[in-house]
């Protein structure tokens, strides 16, 4: 079983090296939609930006920017709902967003993405799983970006669940409708007890997987959701909030069993994606693909083969997959630093080459190495 | 004859002017300590922005229970107060700021400093074939 898990692991490796880039341009599409959409679905109320349609052209674009554009439109996205429903609930949102982006998300804008998916999570009813993810991927880090998204999620659902309650307000009594949300969103003691517990089970997670023993990240998951099942439980009964302990346990069964597979697929496998680049010097163009080198372990196969011709003088033909070797490996210093100079050249001998660069002078400037052999600055 | 070992050496700068070079490059142009500070400056207009948006918050909160107590508000201790948690919030953040932005540089400095190395060995290749090439010798 264990083997087996190991091959297809392997496989996903394979089929991602050859495909990664096309594999992170749909996957970066699949997200976006889903948060827009989600967004659209929850506070959209007919609005423009819910059309399913205006949210996958913006997806598509998405696609192709990096993943913290997705979680600044998603942002703005909520945001410009929000208005639509209630200016207060919005102008609350906006400042608390812009507060996080101020303090928190310009020293780790890379955890971004965790303020976008815990409200996917949430929605989809697996949110003990963002703690697990958190710990075991960005560590202490991310536990910014959960409490950012559980407020975000608990926003976007105050303003579904009340929606007719908070267009109905009485627009002259701003500071009344303004006490009116923050004592059911901000004061919301459910939403404060899962932020705590996130925050706990993200460090207990982190710290048992930076321990020095075998299957730390094993030991982590589980008590990592224990420990979050087990704190929600006493502090609902504590503060009297009704919950359902059976879906509870169930939803950290789930979250166990959906870590450890993350884990084994995901989290101990180097993806590296073939690289497309290209480059020239004085004499050619290099058009330039590197593939990663993985081993992908099958099972050997022989196969043989009866030439009837030649009458029954078998021809035995082994097939197998295994390492790929490189036959310059030999040639091929690993520490690429080490390697020589490929010619009879001093260090010393460095006429044309601008040493000062950078820190020296404050300025980088990278030689383009011509006929004349000039070294130009810059290109 | 192309140079496989040259070839190797290009292809592993072209990859990492692709992917690190974008974010290492620019922090080059600067010397550690005016990265540093220049952060550290931004960050110290971006904590007081952020203390004055929370603040609005918690005035607008607030705001019945201030109006009716206006005239009885011991002023000076919450003057304090706000300076104590002004004062507080930009020192954790300066902080913060300080140790990230000078461990973004040093990583940078490592990636440039090897970046420089291969262009050097690029370079010194080079010359070496213009040598064999000038000589009249065959590779």
């Amino acid at each position: 079983m264990i083997a087996k898990l190991i091959e297809i692991k392997d496989k996903i490796s394979a089929f991602y090296a050859k495909a990664g880039v096309i594999i992170n341009h749909v996957l970066t599409f699949v997200f976006a939609f889903l948060s827009l959409f989600y967004v659209g679905k929850q506070i959209g109320f007919g609005s423009v930006l819910s059309n399913p349609l205006i949210c996958f052209a913006v997806a598509l674009v998405l696609a192709f920017l990096p993943v913290n554009a997705t979680v600044v439109v998603t942002s703005l996205f909520v945001i410009i709902n929000l208005f639509s429903l209630s200016i207060e609930l919005a102008i609350i949102a906006t400042i608390i967003l812009l507060v996080a982006y101020l303090v928190y998300f310009r020293f780790a804008p890379k955890t971004g993405i965790l303020l976008i998916m815990t409200p996917l999570l949430f929605y989809i009813k697996m949110p003990y799983l963002l703690p697990i993810v958190a710990g075991l991927t960005v560590g202490l880090s991310g536990i910014i970006p959960l409490i950012c998204g559980t407020f975000l999620f608990y926003v976007i659902n105050f303003g579904a669940s009340y929606s007719n309650a908070i267009t109905t307000l009485d627009l002259d009594n701003i500071i009344q409708n303004v006490t009116f949300i923050f004592d059911n969103v901000i004061k919301n003691t459910q939403m404060i007890i899962i932020m705590v517990t996130f925050s706990v089970t993200v460090l207990v997670v982190y710290l048992i997987r930076k321990l020095s023993v075998k299957y730390s990240w094993m030991i982590a998951i589980i008590a990592g959701c224990v420990m979050d099942a087990m704190i929600q439980m006493i502090a609902f009964t504590a503060f009297g909030i009704e919950f359902n302990a059976l879906n509870m346990i169930l939803g950290h069964v789930v979250a166990i069993i959906a870590g450890l597979l993350m884990h084994l697929f995901l989290f101990s496998v180097d993806y590296s994606a073939t690289e497309y680049v290209q480059f020239e010097d004085n004499d050619y163009y290099y058009y330039v693909k590197a593939v990663p080198k993985m081993s992908v372990s099958s099972k050997n196969v022989t196969v043989k083969t009866i030439n009837s011709r030649t009458g029954s003088t078998g021809f035995v033909h082994t097939e197998s997959g295994g390492q790929i070797n490189d036959e310059d490996d030999d040639q091929f210093d690993p520490d690429i630093d080490e390697m020589s100079d490929d010619g009879a050249v001093s260090d010393a001998n460095t006429e044309g080459y601008d040493e000062n660069l950078m820190f020296e002078t404050g300025e980088f400037k990278r030689p383009v190495y011509t006929k004349d052999n000039n070294a130009d600055g810059g290109r | 004859m192309i140079n496989k070992t040259k070839v190797r050496l290009m292809t592993r700068t072209a990859m990492y002017e692709t992917h690190s070079a974008s974010e290492d490059l620019p922090k080059a142009k600067y010397y550690r300590g005016d990265y540093i500070g220049l952060n550290v400056w931004i960050t110290a207009i971006a904590t007081t922005v952020a203390y004055i948006l929370m603040l609005i918050l918690v005035i607008a909160v607030n705001f019945e229970e201030i109006i009716e107590n206006i005239t009885r508000i011991n002023y000076p201790v919450i003057i304090g107060m706000l300076i104590t948690v002004y004062v507080a919030m930009m020192a954790l953040s300066l902080i913060a700021a300080y140790i990230v932005y000078n461990y973004r540089y040093s990583k940078a400095e490592d990636g440039i400093n090897r970046y420089r190395r291969w262009l050097h060995k690029i370079f010194l290749m080079n010359k070496a074939d213009r040598k064999r090439n000038s000589g009249g010798g065959t590779l």
